[in-house]
């Protein structure tokens, strides 16, 4: 080899090599590459800002994804509210009884966005404690916050279905308690976050940096009034009166919790769902509020009309199909073909603009659950103090006041009558809460009959279907409801 | 440029540098690999002529390389190569080659005389193209004899006379075995690609894209909602810089392209420069371009049916007069190339201008390019590629399958009883009932795209001593794309009539690298042993920004002229691959040939316990004819050869894995000021793999009297594994779905390829191209045994099925299978009623396929006195359901087209399209997706162009003159405008045959000129 050769070959080896080297230098060559556009699991759980921006998380997804179905599907449910539009899976939950299928869904939605939101809070409860760097007592509210969730969640699968997932399993094995089982998790759910915000007793619960990072701003919501007012509805659908009469006295009537939305990041979906002046324009809205609360005149009193004002504006929509002679009265085609079925009107209260707040209970709950235990526990006359208190404000304080212009109860003091008085007394005031058709069925109205067309103003369901892609995965799911 | 370096490397991890390093040393291990010592070297010239032995015409561009040097050159446009080296004298080999050619070797010896003259050398035509010379597939050149697999390999004078605009529209109806589908007619294109039908659920069909071996993205970005339409970006290179295609289909023979290999590769390689004085290429075309056929419309002059009291006159407008006009179009092309001492050239520029035959629609496209090629010595030699283009298109909004707004919706979705031409005193355009005025969005609307796009690539070959070479290629692509839509305040528009402003861009780029080495020697005088090593990294990121506004001030286009601006971005989305290959081939006495090999892969996108993949392959050829049992035999005057070949690969599919599919995800909020964190739906997949592709082939290449006819049969059995679905769990795993590595879908089918020339005399020769494919397609293992694909979800994977089928409410049947109609009630007797189950739900049935059972091309081109070719292209496709949604919403929905007029008439029942009294059964046809099923059967003259050729004439040295028509006639039982359009083209790869008022493809006419000086 000659040396002018060889250095020419050496020249091209090495030139080849810096270029080999360069280019693989070049490259952002990971096999396990960053994700600037969200967070890993693992991220999440495993750090400080991953826990506290996740226990944000959970606070958003009930407030903005699951109140809706809860209030929405179970409204239709219970009559509370008519459907505006034709799409199937309204339709089906307007129909009600075997017309609900389990691919509806609606009831798919509710179902899966209460499972989730056990599952984002047992993923806190789990991670929580393991992440250090936390001080304890920021711990502590974060962990409150999250089994308060937990247990809402529990609470509102249970008030629609006759047996709930006790847990999330992503193996697709999630097993089922009966009501009992899992009201009694709930209420031990809501035990274990008020331990944790008495945990680091002599400090002020909770504290900055949680209600600084983890809390929505400003003063929307008092965390341990929110569990104390969960615990004192759970209590009582567990018929342990004496402790549920306990729990809604350490609730303050004046004061209130709320779901915050700013109308741009966090909408308040129910405004963009359901019928309202604001929206009126728009043909998009799916719900409305039903003309007298879609009750029956058994239990509506006309003359009851400041309480009715608070929820109901005055424009009217009639039933599609309804003729036009005589409106309201007379009714051309009786057997409406399309949504919407029902008299409705504009909702107002906390549904008037996309940034309304909305209660996370309401105060006068507490007084009615009172009134219930009372008689549970046979003491009829202090029910009717109870039921007098929620009709006759006057004087009252209550943070949320839905106003009260009605007379004291003058009705049977019988045990019977006097449910029937509380559920009256409930609609209103419990109105989009998502509580009407666990309460129908706790206080004893009377309900559908399987092979029965559904009166319109009777509950269509008792409990809802389990959802199809629930039995079909999982082996667990129980039998579904006759009706 | 340190600074970039560093940004680079920053995502580098500790393990990936140390696979980089591994690599660097194996590299090393090539490159220090002992160059065998040379006597002393003396400069030679050596020089001759290609020509074509039947007709004594030169063969332009035919490559002359000495063996065992990376010595080469093409040959002149007079057939002419010269070749100037350093040589030790001694025995050398020439060898000629040329596609559809059979390669010639001519051996020489190098002595005293430096000038070698190796005379004319001629190379006979090879019908079957078996001594072709190939790379796709085996990395190493290859003559198609020792290959065991299909290969199709195309050259540019197959597609100069398509008049395409891009490179997979000139490839429609050339490759057997492929199915090209031309999505709509805008002028930007949209071309589906699927090779040996669709081998995945929820990802791209579309195959690999390698350009002078750099990975080119054919992504369809939707930056802007033009309603399903957009554009596919291999539409940025130039179809004119090609030299050669080849078109793998399978694993079989593209196994060591690994986990992106399931839908086949098409590999391209452009135009390089020769030795000799500059030639210069010039051409230019121009296209006028025109609707093939219209619908018919609403005639009728009444608002009221026939028979009511008082009926309100009418006007009728067709408003496909507004929409359509004649287009026109240009494209300009020119190239250099040539080369002097060790140094060759090609460099290119080119224009295309094409109007759209919908008004306002336009593309345009500039290419420039420049290929070099640089030997250093005898034994090292550079190639260096790189072109940009910039492509811009005026687009419209045009169709109903998302967007709410368009010009062919404005067609569908309104009755044509109002003028939509502005008010000629105030200027104002008429509002219609559902969707803007079209006459507005042609006039005021802005949409537009445009995309600067940069790829290249250098590439370092090296044959130190006999036998052994190897290639370092190192290649990118990059571009950005940017979307731009604009509504003026005050529109007439449904969806933002206050205005709408929306910019969005896309950022992508692509880095490869690739080395291989092979190493071929004689084991024994009858065996020959090829053996290649490889190995590729690959690296993409994609970068994406918009924000839109609504309600905007007059005057002002931009997005901040509006209100509610919340940008969308994805930052760094990021592919990284590593894979190695290696691959022995054994040659027995030339008439056998095994190659056995396999590839391993690893990537970002898999989880971490199946990161590293393995596709092993093999492939055995047999030359039959090559015995000399058969030589003797008679019948070897009828069968001249004959080749039986069958291959066996795997390969991996990545189309549907996202980069972190992986992974359970959480996704940013804000709630009460807070900023959050809430986990998606969708629950990562931490052990995602690859869809893996099993394909078997068999296949005979034969040739019939004395070459005068090829025929290429193959079968393929494809099966593919282990295919993505997003199953939907149980709820109370705490989601909704999770991606499974599942589904399994076969292709099963057969390709044919026939050449004959029946014609060959002095002054007329006539060649003859006949593809046939047919495929089936099933898919199984559907978890939840009915999956939606697309079309408004009518498309689906269904169990057993094959993919993309119709699924939805059907017609009532009697037992003879006729439709059962209404007798009677308010929209009359003989509508046809729905079919419902027993509990009086709607009835799902299978009402069509999408997919053909057969297609075929039929390429004829007859050449007379050497100066007249006639071209004409027939393409077929059998047996494929299209669903018209473009006469389903314009009789039942806007009640613009014949079908309402004939109900106004009385002509067809009044509740015919819709009950006015809809019942569950008798909603009226408008309700029952059968009724809008139809045979897409078609038969199109895609190609026909007459040529003339012309030499010496006023200083041009050749040239010629054509007149091209693309798409000019189809001959289908289609209502609606082409059964070709699919405006679902973005949606998964099964989905197929959705006409959605999409742009219809237009008929086109050519005269284009080519000079050469």
């Amino acid at each position: 080899m000659t040396i002018q050769k060889m250095y020419s070959t050496i020249r091209i080896s090495v030139a080849a090599l810096c270029l080999a080297g360069t280019l693989l230098a070049l490259n952002g060559c990971s096999l396990d590459p960053a994700n600037l556009n969200s967070a890993t699991e693992d991220q999440a759980l495993s750090t400080r800002d991953g826990i506290f921006a996740t226990t944000v998380g959970l606070q958003r997804f009930y407030a903005v994804d699951v109140l809706p179905s809860i209030v929405t599907s179970t409204g239709v449910t219970s009559r509370e509210l008519a459907v505006r539009r034709s799409f199937v899976n309204l339709v089906e939950i307007e129909l009600g009884g075997a017309g609900l299928n389990n691919a509806n869904a609606n009831v798919l939605g509710l179902f899966t966005n209460l499972l989730r939101t056990i599952e984002i809070s047992n993923l806190i409860i789990n991670s929580a404690p393991r992440v250090t760097t936390i001080v304890d007592s920021t711990r502590n509210g974060i962990l409150a916050v999250a089994y308060l969730h937990r247990a809402m969640a529990l609470g509102n699968l249970i008030q629609n279905f006759e047996q709930a997932p006790i847990g999330t399993d992503r193996a697709e094995r999630a097993t089922y308690g009966n009501r009992t089982a899992v009201l009694n998790l709930a209420i031990q759910s809501l035990d274990s976050a008020l331990l944790r915000l008495n945990a680091t007793p002599g400090t002020l619960l909770p504290n900055s940096e949680f209600r600084n990072r983890v809390l929505p701003s400003g003063t929307a919501v008092d965390l341990r009034n929110v569990i104390n007012a969960h615990r004192a509805r759970y209590l009582l659908y567990a018929g342990r009166f004496q402790d549920a009469i306990a729990a809604a006295d350490l609730v303050p009537l004046n004061s209130r919790s709320d779901f915050v939305y700013d109308g741009s990041n966090a909408i308040n979906q129910l405004w963009a769902s359901v019928f309202n002046a604001a929206n009126a324009s728009a043909t998009g809205t799916n719900f409305g509020a039903r003309d007298s609360l879609g009750l029956p005149a058994a239990l509506y009193e006309a003359a009851d009309s400041l309480r009715y004002r608070f929820f109901l504006g005055t424009t009217l929509v009639r039933p599609a199909g309804v003729g036009e002679a005589g409106f309201p009265g007379s009714i051309a085609s009786p057997t409406p073909t399309a949504p919407p079925q029902f008299f409705h009107r504009n909702v107002l209260a906390f549904y008037t603009a996309n940034n309304v707040s909305i209660p996370i209970y309401r105060p006068a709950e507490m007084t009615l659950i009172r009134a219930e235990a009372f008689v549970g526990l046979n003491r009829p006359a202090d029910a009717v103090a109870e039921i007098n208190r929620v009709r006759t404000k006057v004087g009252v304080t209550y943070a949320i006041n839905t106003g009260a212009n009605s007379t004291p109860y003058t009705g049977a003091q019988d045990a019977a009558s006097l449910r029937t008085e509380i559920y009256k007394q409930r609609c209103i005031e419990l109105f989009m809460t998502g509580t009407r058709l666990e309460d129908a069925r706790r206080l004893g109205i009377p309900g559908p009959t399987p092979g029965q067309v559904v009166p319109p103003t009777v509950r269509n369901r008792n409990f809802y279907p389990y959802p199809e892609r629930e039995r079909t995965n999982n082996p667990n799911t129980p039998p579904d409801p006759t009706i | 440029m340190t600074q970039r370096l560093s940004l680079w490397r920053s995502n580098c991890s500790a393990t990936a540098r140390s696979a980089a390093r591994r690599s660097l040393w194996l590299l090393a291990l090539l490159l220090a690999l002992p160059t065998v010592t040379h006597a002393q070297q003396l400069r030679y010239s050596i020089s001759g002529k290609v020509l074509e032995s039947a007709t004594k015409q030169p063969v332009v561009g035919a490559t002359v390389r000495i063996e065992n040097t990376v010595l080469g050159v093409p040959t002149d446009r007079d057939g002419n190569f010269a070749l100037l080296v350093s040589l030790q004298p001694g025995s050398y080999t020439i060898s000629v080659s040329y596609i559809g050619f059979k390669r010639k070797v001519v051996k020489f010896t190098l002595g005293d005389n430096n000038q070698v003259q190796l005379g004319d050398v001629l190379l006979d035509e090879d019908v079957t193209r078996a001594e072709e010379v190939v790379v796709t597939g085996t990395s190493v050149l290859t003559s198609k004899k020792e290959i065991g697999n299909a290969i199709t390999t195309l050259n540019a004078s197959d597609i100069d006379k398509s008049a395409a605009t891009s490179i997979d529209q000139a490839l429609q109806g050339k490759v057997a075995g492929a199915l090209i589908n031309q999505n709509s007619g805008n002028p930007g294109g949209s071309i589906s690609i699927q090779l040996r039908g669709v081998n995945t659920v929820f990802g791209s069909a579309e195959p690999l894209y390698i350009v002078d071996g750099v990975i080119i993205n054919n992504a369809r970005p939707v930056l802007l909602n033009l309603g399903g339409y957009a554009q596919n970006r291999l539409v940025d290179l130039n179809p004119n810089d090609i030299e050669r295609i080849e078109v793998v289909k399978g694993a079989a023979a593209a196994a060591i392209y690994g986990s992106r290999a399931n839908n086949g590769v098409v590999q391209i390689f452009t135009k390089r420069g020769a030795l000799g004085e500059p030639r210069i290429e010039f051409g230019t075309r121009v296209n006028f371009d025109n609707v093939r056929k219209t619908l018919e419309v609403n005639t009728y002059p009444f608002l009221d049916p026939v028979g009511t009291p008082n009926q309100r006159p009418t006007q009728r407008f067709n408003f496909q007069d507004f929409i359509f006009r004649q287009a026109v179009g240009t494209e300009t092309y020119l190239s250099v190339s040539g080369g002097g001492g060790s140094t060759q050239y090609f460099l290119s520029a080119s224009y295309l201008g094409n109007q759209g035959i919908i008004k306002s629609s336009a593309f345009q496209r500039g290419t420039i390019r420049a290929n070099l090629d640089q030997t250093i010595n005898n034994w090292a030699r550079l190639a260096f590629s790189a072109s940009y283009s910039l492509s811009n298109s005026a687009d419209i909004l045009n169709n109903g399958a998302s967007g709410s707004d368009g010009m062919l919706l404005a067609l569908t979705f309104n009755n044509n009883n109002i003028d939509p031409r502005p008010d000629p005193v105030t200027g104002i355009y008429p509002r219609l009932a559902t969707t803007a005025n079209p006459v507005e969005i042609a006039d005021r609307f802005v949409f537009g795209q445009v995309t600067n796009r940069i790829a290249g690539s250098l590439r370092l070959d090296v044959s130190p001593f006999e036998g052994f070479g190897a290639d370092i290629t190192a290649g990118f692509d990059t571009y950005t794309q940017t979307g731009t839509g604009f509504m003026p305040p005050g529109n007439t528009s449904g969806g933002a009539p206050d205005g709408f402003s929306r910019r969005a861009t896309r950022d992508f780029r692509q880095f490869n690298l690739d080395a291989n080495a092979r190493y071929q020697v004689d084991l024994q005088p009858w065996l020959k042993s090829t053996t290649v090593v490889g190995g590729t990294l690959q690296y993409e990121r994609i970068d994406q920004l918009a924000a839109q506004t609504t309600v905007l001030a007059p005057l002002v286009q931009t997005v901040g002229a509006g209100i509610n601006a919340p940008p969308g971005e994805l930052r760094d989305v990021p592919l990284t691959l590593y894979g190695g290959f290696l691959q022995q081939t054994f040659g027995a006495f030339d008439k056998y040939f095994l190659t056995l090999g396999g590839r391993v892969d690893a990537s970002s996108g898999f989880g971490v316990s199946n990161r590293w993949q393995f596709y092993p392959r093999a492939s055995f050829s047999y030359s039959l004819s090559d015995e000399s049992f058969w030589k003797n035999a008679g019948i070897a005057q009828l069968i001249n050869s004959v080749k039986l070949r069958a291959a066996f690969g795997n390969s991996g599919g990545i189309t549907a894995i996202g980069s972190f599919d992986r992974l359970t995800l959480f996704s940013a909020v804000n709630y009460g000021g807070r900023p959050g964190l809430v986990p998606s739906t969708r629950l990562g997949t931490p052990d995602i793999q690859p869809e893996r592709q099993r394909e078997i082939e068999f296949g005979a290449d034969l040739s019939f009297l004395n070459d005068r006819i090829g025929l290429e049969i193959t079968y393929y059995d494809k099966v593919n594994t282990g295919l993505l679905i997003a199953r939907n769990l149980a709820p109370s795993t705490g989601f909704s779905t999770r991606l499974d590595n599942v589904a399994t879908v076969t292709n099963r089918g057969i390709e044919l390829l026939l050449r004959a020339v029946p014609v060959q005399a002095d002054n007329v020769r006539w060649e003859t191209i006949v593809n046939f494919s047919s495929n089936r397609n099933v898919a199984s293992n559907v978890v939840g045994g009915t999956v939606p694909l697309g079309i408004f979800n009518w498309s689906v994977a269904q169990e057993g099925q094959p993919l993309g089928i119709f699924f939805q409410n059907a017609f009532q049947r009697d037992a003879n299978g006729n439709i059962v109609r209404s007798t009677g009630g308010p929209g009359g007797a003989g509508v046809p009623l729905r079919l419902l189950e027993p509990n009086g739900a709607n009835a799902f049935r299978i009402i069509g396929d999408p997919n053909p059972s057969w297609t075929a091309s039929w390429i004829n081109q007859v050449q007379v006195v050497r100066n007249l070719t006639f071209r004409l292209q027939i393409d077929v496709l059998r047996n494929a359901t299209v669903v018209n949604f473009t006469q389903r919403n314009l009789n039942g929905l806007g009640g613009g087209g014949a079908g309402a007029g004939r109900v106004l008439a009385g002509e067809l029942p009044l509740g015919f399209y819709r009950n006015p009294a809809p019942t569950p059964d008798n909603p009226g046809v408008f309700f029952i997706a059968e009724n809008w099923m139809e045979d897409g059967s078609y038969v199109k003259i895609r190609e026909a162009s007459i040529s003339y050729a012309f030499n010496d004439l006023f200083g041009i040295r050749s040239g010629s003159i054509s007149v091209i028509g693309r798409n000019l006639f189809s001959f289908d039982n289609y209502s609606g405008f082409d059964p070709e359009l699919n405006a679902f083209a973005t949606q998964p790869g099964g989905v197929r045959g959705g006409d959605d008022t999409e742009t219809p493809i237009p008929r086109s006419i050519s005269i284009a000129l080519r000079v050469n000086f």
